[in-house]
């Protein structure tokens, strides 16, 4: 039930094979990125160049993905990462998951390099190596649109030009602006050769439970619409968060040098260009915006790292520079961080006009950054240099990355600034792709008057309700780590998940009721609480194989050394010790040794599922 | 009293400003301020107030820079006080 065919396309030879999956290792990881991450851990060989022939590039959708229930249209992709130090992953809405199932595949894992620009194409069953002529060299929106005009009816996850050229923060894009952004997925894809995905299917999936499934499908429908955040989301969407994390001070500014900017960002100057609200795939809430400038979005994420990030406080400015990145198909949260990096070496006179190709830069010019974007798009100049991410940091006499918002190499993800939230600090230090929010924000902490009581409830444990306090945070971090890393199994949106936003959506007991039905299985809550960690000790593994030692569990200096300087959040930094001590209490509850390490029975456990 | 009050969306709709100053009687509580807004404003009830008629889980407040937990909607306001009124949302 429910299970559709894993393929691995070996790009060197040319061949396609299909391989088995047994319900042992389905019910140990499920699909997304929990599966993914067990393929990675058993392919991938330690060491391997990320942009080499060896690096294992993986497309797999979520458990539930296909079949109705409520925001369930996502994959993830995952490989090594080329931008970051540790494992690559991200995750994708749209509506190429879904295809992808009904196409009758639900993992696709490519190895080797093909020998010329070339695609994969998945219809009905079968699975193509095809020749890009043709397509290579457009951009992501060209491209999908010359795939449904000479294909029809597709669905493609593709790459822009910069995943073509290697820049290191290039993503995956399906549609106008869904995004496997971070950790340079996209790269990944140019380095094999490989244009896209592309997917048509008129497949059905076999239900064991079709009736009671589609009941229950309505009853969670019906709960999720009943919280009070569902139709802001809808309606606002997350630039809502720009004007919460604004006045409160807590917005990466200037390369976190400020913590607050300027109210034109605020949700209610973006509605100004919102032609309407659209959705992904068996989608019902609807948080996305088609703007009046020809693009999606903008999200938080963009008002943030490509607005007062970069010193830009005009809206229409911002929506075009989110508009130019998802054309081109770079990450925006790394394409604002290393932009904002790289203007404040400038100001701060460690890097020239020598440098920068005769460029002055400066926080706030819109013509200078969107001119940047194109020439580390084509790597051309100095954005050959930024195309690099994090690797230029020598080249940009910043070596030991003093200037750099990143762990374990990866840009943070979200403009929230951490330093007061110290759950928040603790969640992007501890994520296995690095600085994320989407890994662990543990958004409770944000719930001021959820009862002790309740919280106990949730997470098992005390936690202290003061936000600026370590004190227990781990507890909040490991709760939504374990989660987090569940919903990402079953291809559920996070938007509608208890812990990412409010304690009443979807938890572990609708899973199971989604699953059980779907399957026939009879899982049960307690069973399906081993999945979350299962797949962080995995990722784990992976990133120990690469190297990981305790000190890449940490955050940027600024966050340490700096206190935020305005707002309400004004005086808040990071204490080295505090944060010390609970990155030991976290290790402590995962069940690693002191040092970060996991231990060897669980290593050889998670080896041996298969 | 003087009591300034920043309310992001949705509860600004609703009281029809962002941006409100307010003259308030000595000793108010912070839930006391809720409620008095909430008879002025009859749109911030749905907002503000539960189908219990407790304060909303989803209002989240700060008193010049201190989160308002759940037994601190007691704690007396006083002059001066900046109230800042938002929705806890996470997403990037
Ligand atoms: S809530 Fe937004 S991101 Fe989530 S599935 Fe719906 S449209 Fe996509």
């Amino acid at each position: 039930m429910l299970k559709r065919k894993t393929a691995v396309v070996d790009l060197t030879e040319g061949t396609v094979k299909d391989i088995t999956v047994s319900d042992e290792l389905r019910r140990a990881y499920y699909g997304g990125r929990g599966l993914n991450m067990h393929y990675l851990l058993n392919m991938l060989t330690p060491g391997a160049d990320p942009l080499g022939p060896k690096n294992v590039l993986i497309f797999g959708t979520g458990f539930l993905t296909g079949i109705l229930a409520p925001n369930s249209g996502r994959f993830n992709i995952s490989a090594k990462s080329p931008e970051s130090q540790v494992v690559g992953d991200s995750n994708c809405g749209g509506f190429f998951a879904p295809e992808l199932k009904y196409a009758g595949y639900e993992r696709v894992i490519i190895t080797g390099k093909a020998p010329e620009p070339s695609y994969i194409y998945i219809e009905d069953g079968t699975v193509e190596i095809r020749s890009a002529d043709g397509y290579w060299g457009l951009d992501t929106q060209e491209v999908q649109k010359a795939f449904k005009r000479d294909l029809g009816m597709v669905e493609s996850a593709v790459c822009g030009v910069a995943g073509e050229k290697l820049v290191r923060y290039a993503c995956v894009r399906n549609g106008v602006k869904n995004a496997a952004g971070r950790s340079g997925m996209g790269a990944v894809m140019g380095s094999k050769n490989l244009k896209a995905m592309v997917a048509r299917g008129t497949g059905g999936i076999e239900i064991a439970d079709p009736e009671g499934l589609l009941r229950y499908t309505e009853e969670l429908k019906d709960y999720i619409m009943s919280s009070k955040i569902t139709p802001i989301i809808g309606s606002v969407g997350t630039p809502l968060l720009y004007e919460v994390s604004n006045a409160f001070g807590a917005i990466r500014t200037k390369n976190s040098q400020l913590n607050q900017w300027s109210s034109n960002l605020d949700a209610a100057e973006i509605d100004k260009h919102v032609e309407k609200m659209i959705a992904c795939a068996d989608c019902i809430v609807h948080c996305r915006h088609r703007n009046m400038q020809g693009g999606e979005g903008p999200e938080y994420t963009a008002l943030g790292l490509v607005g007062a990030n970069i010193g830009l406080d005009n809206a229409d400015e911002v929506i075009r520079m989110n508009n130019l990145c998802n054309d081109l198909g770079l990450d925006i949260s790394s394409s604002g961080t290393y932009m904002a990096w790289a203007t404040e070496l400038y100001e701060k006179g460690l890097i020239t006009k020598e440098d920068t190709g005769g460029m002055e830069l400066e926080f706030g010019n819109f013509e200078q950054y969107s001119e940047l974007l194109r020439m580390i798009n084509d790597r051309e100049g100095f954005g050959d240099v930024l195309a690099e991410g994090r690797h230029a940091a020598a080249t940009l006499n910043d070596p030991e990355g003093d200037y750099l918002i990143t762990v374990k190499g990866l840009p943070q993800s979200d403009p929230h600034d951490v330093r007061y939230m110290k759950a928040f600090a603790l969640g992007i230090a501890t994520s296995s792709r690095g600085a994320d929010h989407l890994r662990s924000r543990p958004t409770l902490e944000i719930f001021f008057k959820l009862p002790a009581e309740v919280k106990e409830k949730i997470y098992g444990a005390k936690v202290n309700s003061d936000p600026t306090s370590f004190d227990s945070k781990e507890i909040p971090v490991h709760f939504s780590d374990n989660i987090f890393a569940t919903i990402d199994c079953m291809g559920l949106c996070k938007f509608i998940c208890h812990g990412f936003n409010s304690p009443h959506y979807l938890s572990y007991p609708h899973f199971v009721g989604l699953i059980n039905r779907a399957t026939g299985w009879e899982v049960t809550e307690e069973e399906l609480q081993t999945v979350g960690p299962r797949v962080i000790d995995t990722e784990r593994i992976i990133n120990i194989r690469e190297g990981l030692v305790k000190s890449w569990d940490t955050l940027p200096k600024k966050y340490f050394d700096d206190p935020m300087p305005l707002g309400q959040a004004k005086g808040h930094h990071i204490d080295r010790e505090e944060f010390a001590a609970a990155l030991d209490r976290y290790y402590e509850l995962r069940g690693w040794k002191p040092d970060g390490m996991v231990q060897e029975e669980r290593i050889e456990e998670l080896e041996g599922i298969a | 009293m003087r009591i300034s009050v920043k309310a992001l969306r949705p509860f600004k709709e609703a009281l029809g400003s962002g941006d409100l100053e307010l003259e308030r009687p000595e000793g108010e509580t912070v839930e006391g301020l809720i409620r008095a807004l909430v008879e002025e404003h009859p749109a911030f009830r749905d907002h503000a107030l539960d189908a219990n008629g407790d304060i909303d889980l989803t209002l989240n407040m700060m008193v010049s820079g201190r989160p308002v937990g759940e037994n601190d909607l007691d704690d007396p306001l006083k002059d001066g006080d900046e109230v800042l009124l938002f929705m806890p949302l996470s997403g990037g």
